[in-house]
């Protein structure tokens, strides 16, 4: 446990720019997630810290040191990477002792029997530790994978996608018991995906990434409700936020630089008879989706090609090839370049 | 286009038994998902379909014609695989026009035709360009350009959209069922992912251990599971099940749970004492101060429309609610859980199969909703 500070780094490959001039201040126990885009420099970060990559230029610092220029084995950082490699001849037990039988390190077998016992309890792993790590179904060998870098208790945990290989519903599960893993060890983690919802759920800070570039550093209802950017609004949220150009509400009241609203589905309501004072907008209905508990709306403002979706509540749905009032309670603005213009 | 049915359908690896004994029909111009886990079997019964793999036993029917043992390249059933594997060296137009290309077919036609899948796909303005320079979204479009070329009797695709960014394969879903809207064309699509199945299939069949445990329409499978391996499967988060012994009486609307009186849709045949499990969807909880059945906050995940607040019941299991982001709820509090009565499902624990409740005899268009709503 300890604190990552990531200081102007910069990291250029050839005539990219992978990483610029990043600026990132982690407290000890704060779960970090860079969210982005394939390429936006999320890996690289990641490697960075790590020492598998050297910066162009500024510093990384763990607990108050300047490792920039340090090994990554004498860096006390972990890395668990997106495809699990075990030693396929090694039980559960040994994969998990193995980190800690390094000659860098001398630990007693007792002591690495109790630490192995309490990471396989934690992973609920306990009675699969005899298994041979090739008996193991894909979200068991990626949980001793995870075991692996928690035996260790380094400074810093760094962890590139290591969920995203997975069927979709282990993937839910093992999201929620990584969370609960990292409050109850209360480790520092830098945590790389492109998935929202793994963003939005796992996070203390969530930083998006964009070409090299970090847009934006925040809470995760910072970062949904309050995004700097186009850019930052569109990549989190499921539908995603709705993006309309300016014409298209014309009688909307906003500042003239404005060119792009940013409406999130759920901002848009069905007006009916009693709510249809708050109508701000009308809009057809083209079809309505089913997505489990959720519906969608999917609409077309009149005149334009554009569409529109929008949450509906069993109670107030529409039907295909209706034509309905709609009240969109609340909008972001942007303007050309993307940025947000605020209030 | 043409109708597949499925009879008798098995298969097994020497001593594995990957499908057993399933029958389905795919209806003409129907988008059929084969839906489950990594090893249920959804991929071998597609494989065998395609001709790729030879059933055990069983027959397979194609527009009426038994292919069973008939070789692939005689099906006229196009391919599309989660790796697309593209030609590096040739152009889109090229990639597009191969399967023609080897077919034989007069250069006039094999150009009208791809300049037609190229429309229906909206990548014409791709044609000329290397296949080694395209994003994966488009690398994908090409693939399955090659496909709807051919102008086969039916698609079957493996996962085409596994390889895919998340936020992109959303956008891919939206296409793909664009497409199928378009062509018309019977589709069979093997996923794991029970979102995509949702916003995609006109039917979707989910298997489990090489069987079919549940075939409708994806609102049904989602509101009346058939056990709870599918009410499991299906949403995100996945179906509460709160533990409880009990006898019931025939038209019982309600069950005791730890000093709580939970609501139930009326039962339809009396049940014996046995472990049942009582089955209820996050989004159908509300959080009370001070009544219902009592629980404490372990953790709260924030999803920008909404929040997933799970929790720990006085008898011990691990209950999931999604509710409104301004609904207060932080780690430690001791809340009381609500339940819709109306759409609750019943198990019996042993077997794992719904029990008949009130909730069947609603039709399903109406179930979940006030007003009746149209799948899109």
């Amino acid at each position: 446990m300890a604190d990552l500070k990531i200081a102007a780094v910069s990291k250029h490959f050839g005539q990219t720019a992978a990483v610029r001039d990043l600026n990132i201040d982690m407290a000890s126990g704060e779960f970090v997630v860079l969210l982005g885009p394939s390429g936006a420099g999320k890996t690289t970060t990641l490697r960075l810290v790590a020492g598998l990559e050297t910066p162009d230029s500024g510093q990384v610092w763990i607990n108050g040191r300047d490792v920039t220029q340090v090994a990554p084995a004498l860096r006390d950082v972990t890395f668990v990477f997106q495809q699990y490699s075990l030693y396929p001849h090694l039980s559960v037990y040994d994969n998990l002792a193995f980190p800690l039988r390094s000659p860098l390190r001398k630990t007693s077998e007792d002591d690495i029997r109790a630490k192995v016992t309490e990471v396989a309890r934690m992973l609920r792993m306990e009675d699969k530790l005899q298994n041979p790590a090739t008996r193991l179904s894909g979200g068991q060998m990626q949980r001793v994978a995870i075991g692996r870098a928690l035996v260790r208790d380094p400074a810093v945990y760094l962890m590139d996608e290591p969920l995203s290989s997975l069927d979709a519903k282990l993937r839910n599960d093992l999201r929620l018991e990584l969370k609960r893993i990292q409050q109850d060890t209360q480790a520092t983690m830098l945590y790389v995906t492109h998935d929202q919802v793994e963003a939005l759920t796992l996070a203390t800070r969530i930083g998006v990434l964009d070409h090299g570039q970090l847009v934006q550093l925040g809470t995760p209802q910072q970062v949904y409700e309050d995004p700097a950017s186009v850019a930052v609004a569109s990549r989190l949220g499921s539908p995603r936020i709705n993006l309309l150009p300016r014409a298209a509400l014309a009688h909307l009241q906003v500042p003239e630089t404005v060119t792009t609203l940013g409406v999130r589905a759920e901002h848009i309501q069905v007006c009916h008879p009693d709510t249809l004072a708050q109508a701000n907008a009308q809009a057809r209905v083209e079809r309505i989706e089913r997505l489990s508990d959720q519906y969608l709306l999917h609409l077309s403002l009149p005149g334009s090609e554009q569409g529109l979706i929008a949450s509906a509540h069993p109670g107030e749905l529409a039907r295909p090839g209706e034509d309905i009032h709609i009240h969109i309670a609340h909008s972001l603005w942007f303007d050309a370049g993307g940025q947000r213009v605020r209030h | 286009m043409a109708e597949i049915r499925i009879q008798n359908l098995h298969k097994a690896f020497a001593e594995f038994t990957a499908v057993k004994d399933s029958s389905f029909t795919v209806n003409d111009g129907e988008f059929f998902c084969l839906l489950g886990p990594s090893g249920c079997g959804k991929t071998t019964t597609l494989r065998m379909i395609a001709g790729l793999e030879l059933p055990t036993s069983g027959q397979i029917f194609l527009g009426g014609e038994d292919v069973t043992f008939k070789r692939a390249s005689a099906r006229d059933i196009a391919f599309v695989f989660q790796m697309f594997a593209l030609y590096p060296h040739m152009t889109v137009r090229q990639n597009i026009a191969f399967p023609l290309v080897s077919q034989g077919m007069a250069k006039s036609e094999i150009t009208q035709r791809v300049a037609q899948a190229a429309n229906t796909l909206h990548i014409t303005g791709l044609l000329d360009k290397s296949v080694s320079g395209l994003t994966s979204g488009d690398r994908q479009r090409v693939a399955l350009g090659r496909a709807i070329v051919r102008q086969p009797m039916a698609f079957m695709m493996d996962e085409p959209l596994g390889a895919l960014d998340a936020e992109f394969r959303e956008l891919m879903c939206e296409e793909l069922r664009g497409l199928h809207d378009r062509l018309g064309a019977t589709t069979v699509y093997v996923t794991h992912d029970q979102r995509e199945a949702m916003s995609m299939a006109d039917k979707i069949a989910i298997m489990n251990q090489g069987v079919i445990e549940q075939l409708g329409a994806p609102q049904e499978i989602y509101e009346r599971p058939a056990s709870v391996f599918v009410a499991d499967f299906m949403g995100s988060p996945s179906m509460n099940f709160i533990p409880v012994s009990a006898a019931l009486a025939r038209g019982a609307t309600t069950i005791r749970v730890s000093g709580a009186s939970l609501g139930l849709p009326a039962v339809s045949d009396a049940v014996t004492e046995r472990p049942l499990l009582y089955g209820v969807r996050p989004e159908h909880i509300q959080l009370s101060a001070d009544t219902g059945l009592r629980a404490e906050v372990v953790g709260v995940d924030y999803l920008g429309n909404c929040q997933i607040v799970t929790l720990t019941t006085a008898v011990g299991s691990t209950v999931r609610a999604k509710v409104d982001v301004r609904s207060p709820a932080q780690r430690g509090d001791q809340v009381g859980l609500v339940f819709d009565a109306a759409q609750v499902s019943l198990f019996d624990a042993a077997s794992g199969r719904a029990l008949r409740t009130a909730r069947d005899d609603i039709p399903v268009s109406l179930i979940g909703t006030r007003g009746g709503a149209a799948h899109g």
